[in-house]
């Protein structure tokens, strides 16, 4: 199964090539979040490990949507570039 | 002239335990002894600590044991003062203000001074001397440091002056962190969530530099309860390097039974996360 975005909306593709909207909320909200986070997100399926910190901001962010409401200092490219590793991961982990 | 605030935004603190002994023996600590030792700071081991730091924010928070019962912690002081990317911190009993009264004067250290011991139903027991006042509110970055422990919830309301005094800007209120050996009995604030305890895995409140043993561990609660059985880490650049940028430390199963206060908002707010990763 693959992850992908329809008209901004998170969708799972199964084997056949169905989509099926992604109907779990706290992950909708944590998307819309990571993108008000970090702009645009390419959604694929990660290769790269990045440091356990990125996991655990994206995993904070899913447990509390509050929490990036408090950042005013915009993360720059490269932290922006794990924090959507993290995030891949984090969605695709919740389908396997 | 530093604020108290931007440090706390901006900066990552490491508590430097120069030396174990204190003059007191606090029912909830245990990070002391009564005997005299190690009063001396070796200034070798200071200054190679403070050049792998030397290009991280730091705040360097002095404490024991009791700060003011070191010989030459002027010498210290303007070590860590030396550098721009540190801010120094003495948390004291009050013996930094009779020993080292230059120290409050100076309003680019932040001086915290934990005073009240505890309070009971007859009396507020002070750690420092009886004829001290609590600090007013001021910018000398001289703060009093009150502990919420189960005592002050029962009884702060018999003490309507002491608290209205300690009602101002540069008192700084702490949760109970339950280093006391009996703290699993009295335990007033709920375990934090899991995702809470790995960030703070990933780097603490406060990481201790241990100048008796020269090393490094995850955080003064492992240090207190679980020296036997916590990872020490040699003072190197490389550990430093890794410590400042979240790659030391591990979740281990330490952290799993861990009831070290976690605020509500989490462990570090994203923008100090920002601050950090982005530099």
């Amino acid at each position: 199964m693959i992850i992908d975005t329809v008209s901004d909306k998170l969708v799972v593709v199964d084997d056949m090539g169905n989509m099926i909207p992604w109907g779990d909320e706290a992950v909708i909200q944590l998307y819309h979040s990571m993108k008000e986070l970090l702009g645009d997100i390419n959604i694929i399926q990660e290769t790269e490990e990045v440091e356990p910190i990125y996991s655990y901001i994206v995993e904070k962010i899913y447990t509390m949507p509050d929490y990036i409401k408090w950042n005013d200092v915009p993360f720059k490219d490269e932290p922006k570039r794990k924090l959507a590793i993290a995030f891949n991961k984090f969605i695709y982990d919740k389908i396997n | 002239m530093i604020r108290l605030i931007d440090v706390q935004n901006n900066y990552l603190a490491i508590d430097f335990f120069l030396t174990m002994t204190c003059n007191k023996d606090c029912h909830y600590c245990t990070s002391y002894t009564l005997e005299q030792r190690n009063l001396t700071v070796d200034m070798e081991f200071l200054n190679r600590t403070l050049y792998y730091l030397r290009d991280y924010k730091v705040r360097c928070n002095l404490l024991g044991g009791e700060p003011g019962l070191v010989k030459n912690l002027d010498e210290v002081v303007a070590a860590i003062k030396s550098n721009p990317n540190h801010v120094c911190e003495v948390l004291s009993n009050s013996t930094v203000r009779r020993r080292y009264p230059q120290i409050l004067k100076d309003p680019d250290i932040i001086y915290v001074e934990h005073m009240i011991l505890d309070f009971y139903d007859h009396e507020i027991t002070l750690l420092g001397n009886p004829n001290y006042e609590y600090h007013d509110a001021n910018d000398m970055n001289n703060y009093n440091l009150v502990i919420k422990t189960p005592n002050f919830e029962k009884y702060k309301h018999l003490y309507p002056e002491a608290m209205a005094k300690l009602d101002n800007k540069n008192t700084l209120w702490k949760e109970f962190n339950g280093r006391a050996p009996n703290f699993g009995e009295i335990q007033i604030t709920k375990q934090a969530a899991e995702i809470d305890r790995k960030m703070c895995a990933a780097f603490p409140m406060v990481p201790v530099i241990n100048f008796e043993n020269q090393n490094l561990v995850h955080c003064s609660k492992k240090f207190a309860n679980n020296a036997i059985t916590s990872k020490e880490f040699e003072i190197t650049q490389e550990s430093i390097d890794k410590m400042m940028t979240f790659k030391l430390f591990k979740y281990e199963s330490y952290c799993e039974t861990c009831t070290e206060y976690v605020q509500p908002k989490g462990h570090f707010n994203i923008k100090k996360y920002a601050s950090i990763l982005n530099e």
